[in-house]
């Protein structure tokens, strides 16, 4: 038996060049995928470890047993009367069941229980080997890979995400034979494009990485790959620091197989523009890491990632400086050009532009967003004028060239163009409004930009959802879900006393045509719930009390998060969940109730926990509405559960549901003005 | 290969002796208003149906928009491109594309050669296909696609489409900041490239962006439809094509003129994907009918 024997198992698949942002993806998921087939066939191993390059994606599997282990199955038969006739001979279906198991019927055995005696055998299947699983458990895992834009090349029938060029499996020193994706498997994988073309032969798995590093030009982790990048950056900026932008590095990453970092420059004079253009262009355009000193102020230099040892580095730095000045030039004349007209004088041509076909153009949505922005800074206390000149210029940046060729600009080019012509507080705010841009980003400072960015997401909410155009499942175009979670930390972490429903009917009133859904106010209300909830427990707060105080719909967010508050310190107290029981008790007592309603009447008073419970109901509503009015909600909960005792007595020795109706009503009267103290804050029951 | 600096008409000497021996029929440009090679009917039509075919060509390109009045340095309504296509696109296709650039005195061990992905789309063809822009030292200097749609037909096979920039390859073979600057000829006299389209690209600019006629290019606009349906009931696909690139120019001229809403820009793109896609499909039965002739080997 060789079933203890372990070797390493290597897999590769070489492409031509793959897209970068997919590449780290699909080789976790092949190895994910790899590693699910071992385990479903009982195939132990060490551990998986995965390659990536542009050209290639691999995984090794270190240690892998080569055989499975023996297989045990136990096999019920017929039972005893169907497997022998009445002169106790062997049925047709005992010898079946015998030949399924590979033994004649007297070497069965018996298995007796509740539903009878039965033939039964056990048998061992020898497990089969590693070698003449693997073809299996990889073509398998292949045809799981996520390939969102799969497709095909020359006259061939399959689909990857770019053509194959090559297949490696290799266990231990043996090729698995066989055809993955069109090609046939071997032990042969091939070095750096340029560097090495040629066939490198892999005499046994484990020895691949090295043998792309020594021989090949290749480094096959990527993770390596990113750490020689990194290094080989800290090494070559002599002056400042590398910009290193997480998501472009790891895409530079993958665009390189032989990492080489080379610094080129450009004439200083386009520092005269925005810093975020240069950035930009850099890192979008050209793939470069931008350089700053130590003020993080820019300098004229930037990082290449070549993917070669060039015979003529300054020939790779020379191209890329052609580049980026070409570059650089055209930006300098969008800019300048730009700047020649006022940032207002672009608003006409935002007419021509359609923010959404049924919800005209960007111009009508500019003319709502001065509106919903003044109407918002004026709740406040922000400078109404500023907040409309703001919406005003907010949207004309999009027609201005640089904005036309940098997308990503928008809103930052509004603030440098109105900058010096504007209020400064105004141009501030064309580049907050779209904060925040993603979860953990920023949100606005000034004011102004706290009621332009409310204004924009609430205008787009309430338009779409009123032409129906609701995000559902995974499907957001829009990025709604987005403007509502920006929408709920704005006003909570700027502490804005807003009132949704009234900013959400304001911003359904500037759009003065009828529409097709008339739920959108209290529909998006509820939507923006959804996100709060989200966040409430993602914080790890509790579900049960968010129901609670959702319940009572508090349309004002800083309201909702006191009564939160309140709820939770309240659930601390000793008397919380007996309280809790005594509510929902009332709550289902009136549930089934006479829907008849009658006031209360003290002179129907027969017992005396009754007379106690609506003396202290009367004694403490006053005192309950005035802390209402001051909305402090824990001591309105702390004034009910000072009043348990009284509650739990009157349960405890009245009856409710009496057969006297005028009785009965008015205990029900009693409970009921009960409620209504209790579902002030929240309501336990909802 | 001489090491002196290549000229402009070198280049397209040495990228058309490369592709012939390749295998590539060597074609002159299509003879009408075209924004790109692509729209050739040597690769638009080509790249239908199950027949083999190997082309190369320069094609001049016109795009109104990108008029700059002769001042952008690297960019005008007016340009050129070699276009490659191999249909079946053979295996070893990127070599066969670097072979190229070595052939154009470029060594991808000094200078650095990369594929970075671009996939390319063109709305008004209903055609789509995967692949890259390839760099040389951070510059594009081709484009590199393998179809998977032409016409809204899927492509069976795969068309291997390779797009080489022209003046942008030029610029950096002779080393010079401006395509105006580039050296045409210098045998026996020097003729630069902005001799020859400097004054046009300063008129046509003039022209695209001032004073085509707009009333009547809307109206041609409307012709050209017309005509392109008229025709596909004839059967007629080539004639009706000629029609879809004539409808697909006026539409670009329009643009230029800032007069199409961003609607209405939706609008005329579908309207002429429209036509492609029905010119595509008659094109097909018209080779089906005619039992795909290029299938057959002729020896």
């Amino acid at each position: 038996m060789n079933g203890h024997k372990r070797k390493d198992f290597l897999f590769e698949i070489g492409t031509e060049e793959l897209p970068p942002e997919r590449i780290s993806e699909l080789v976790a998921s092949l190895a994910a995928n790899i590693e699910k087939g071992l385990k479903e066939h009982e195939l132990t191993y060490s551990k998986i470890k995965t390659y990536s390059t542009p050209r290639r994606i691999a995984v090794l599997v270190t240690s892998l047993i080569t055989c499975q282990p023996d297989q045990l199955f136990e096999l019920r038969g017929p039972s005893v009367e169907i497997a022998f006739d009445k002169n106790n001979k062997p049925t047709l279906a005992a010898e079946k069941f015998a030949k399924t198991c590979g033994i004649t019927v007297d070497q069965l055995g018996y298995i007796e229980d509740k539903k009878g005696k039965f033939l039964f055998c056990k048998v061992t299947k020898a497990g089969k080997t590693t070698a003449d699983l693997l073809p299996e458990i990889v073509i398998t895992s292949i045809k799981k890979l996520p390939i969102t834009r799969p497709m095909r090349w020359g006259d061939s029938k399959i689909f990857f995400v770019r053509p194959v060029h090559w297949v490696v499996m290799l266990f231990g020193e043996e090729i698995i034979s066989t055809e993955v994706l069109g090609v046939k498997t071997s032990n042969q994988t091939f070095g750096h494009r340029f560097h090495y073309p040629q066939a490198i032969i892999i005499p046994e798995a484990g020895q691949y990485e090295e043998l792309l590093e020594n021989i090949g030009f290749v480094i096959a982790e990527s993770t390596k790959r990113r750490r020689k990048i990194c290094e080989q950056i800290a090494a070559n900026v002599k002056t400042g620091s590398a910009i290193i932008n997480e998501n472009l590095l790891n895409e530079v990453t993958d665009l390189v197989e032989w990492p080489v970092v080379l610094i080129g420059s450009f004439d200083s004079h386009f520092l005269e523009m925005p810093q975020e253009v240069l950035i930009t262009l850099m890192e979008k355009q050209q793939r470069y890491f931008p350089i700053t000193d130590r003020a993080k102020k820019l300098l004229p230099q930037f990082v290449i990632i070549s993917n070669i040892e060039s015979k003529n580095q300054a020939r790779i730095i020379a191209g890329n400086e052609r580049v980026i000045r070409a570059r650089l030039t055209d930006a300098e004349y969008f800019y300048r050009n730009d700047l020649r007209s006022n940032l207002i004088s672009h608003s006409e041509k935002l007419k021509s532009v359609v923010f959404q076909a049924k919800l005209g153009s960007l111009y009508d949505k500019t003319l709502r967003l001065k509106n919903l922005a003044g109407f918002i800074a004026a709740k406040i206390k922000a400078n109404v004028e500023h907040a409309k000149r703001a919406a005003e210029l907010s949207k004309c940046d999009l027609m201005t060239s640089m904005v036309w060729e940098f997308p990503e600009l928008q809103g930052i080019m509004g603030d440098y163009y109105a900058r010096g012509r504007e209020p400064e507080i105004v141009a501030t705010a064309i580049q907050e409004q779209y904060l925040p841009r993603f979860s953990q980003d920023e949100i606005p400072i000034s004011n102004i930009g706290c009621a332009l960015a409310l204004a924009d997401r609430v205008d787009n909410l309430i338009g779409l959802f009123s032409i129906n155009k609701i995000p559902s499942g995974e499907k957001d175009p829009f990025g709604l879900r987005r403007a509502a979670t920006g929408i709920v930390r704005i006003i909570l972490e700027k502490n804005l006393e807003l009132d949704l429903k009234e900013l959400l009917e304001q911003a359904r009133l500037n759009y003065a045509i009828a529409f097709e859904n008339n739920e959108a106010i209290t529909q998006v209300l509820h939507f923006i719930y959804e996100r709060l909830r989200y966040m409430y427990v993602e914080q790890g707060k509790s579900a049960n009390v968010f129901r609670a105080v959702l319940a009572r719909m508090p349309t004002d967010l800083l309201d909702f998060e006191k009564r939160f508050a309140a709820v939770t310190e309240f659930n601390k107290l000793a008397e919380a969940s007996d309280l809790i029981e005594i509510y929902k008790r009332v709550k289902n007592i009136l549930a089934k109730a006479d829907k008849e309603v009658s006031k209360f009447n003290k002179e129907l008073i027969t017992e005396l926990a009754e007379r106690n419970l609506a003396e202290v109901i009367e004694k403490e509503s006053q005192a309950i509405t005035e802390l209402y009015k001051n909305k402090k909600y824990f001591e309105i909960l702390l004034v009910l559960a000072k009043a348990k005792p009284f509650l739990s007595t009157f349960f405890d020795e009245v009856m409710v549901m009496v057969e006297d109706k005028k009785l009965r009503l008015n205990r029900l009267a009693l409970l009921k003005n009960l409620q209504c103290l209790f579902t002030l804050v929240a309501d336990w029951g909802a | 290969m001489t090491k002196e600096k290549m000229s402009f008409q070198e280049l397209i000497f040495t990228l058309e002796h490369y592709w012939a021996e390749q295998g590539c029929v060597i074609l002159q440009p299509l003879d009408m208003e075209v924004g790109a090679g692509t729209f050739h009917t040597a690769t638009f039509l080509r790249a239908i149906g199950p027949e083999p075919w190997n082309g190369a060509y320069v094609q001049s390109c016109r795009r109104p928009t990108d008029g700059r009045y002769g001042s952008n340095p690297n960019r005008g309504q007016h340009f050129y491109q070699f276009q490659v296509m191999m249909k079946p696109s053979p295996k070893n296709i990127q070599d066969i594309y670097l072979g190229s650039l070595r052939a154009l005195n470029i060594d991808p061990l000094i200078d650095d050669i990369r594929f970075v992905e671009d996939n390319w789309e063109s709305p008004t063809l209903g055609a789509l296909g995967l692949g890259w822009e390839v760099w040389q030292n951070g510059m594009e200097i081709s484009q590199f696609t393998y179809f998977q749609q032409v016409g809204g037909l899927e492509c069976s096979p795969v068309t291997g489409e390779i797009t080489y920039g022209l003046e942008r390859i030029a610029m950096y073979l002779q080393n010079l900041d401006s395509m105006y600057d580039l050296v045409w000829t210098d045998k026996p006299k020097k003729v630069t490239y902005g001799d020859v389209f400097l004054q046009n690209e300063i008129e046509m600019s003039n022209y695209n962006f001032n004073y085509a006629n707009v009333d009547e290019l809307v109206n041609q606009f409307i012709v050209y439809e017309r005509e392109c349906k008229y025709l596909l009931e004839l059967t007629l696909p080539l004639p009706a094509y000629e029609m879809v690139l004539k409808a697909s120019h006026t539409f670009n001229l329009l643009d230029a003129r800032g007069v199409i809403s961003v609607s209405e820009r939706q609008n005329y793109i579908l309207r002429i994907r429209t036509l492609a896609r029905q010119v595509a499909e008659s094109y097909y039965k018209m080779r089906e009918e005619l039992g795909f002739p290029l299938l057959v080997n002729k020896s």
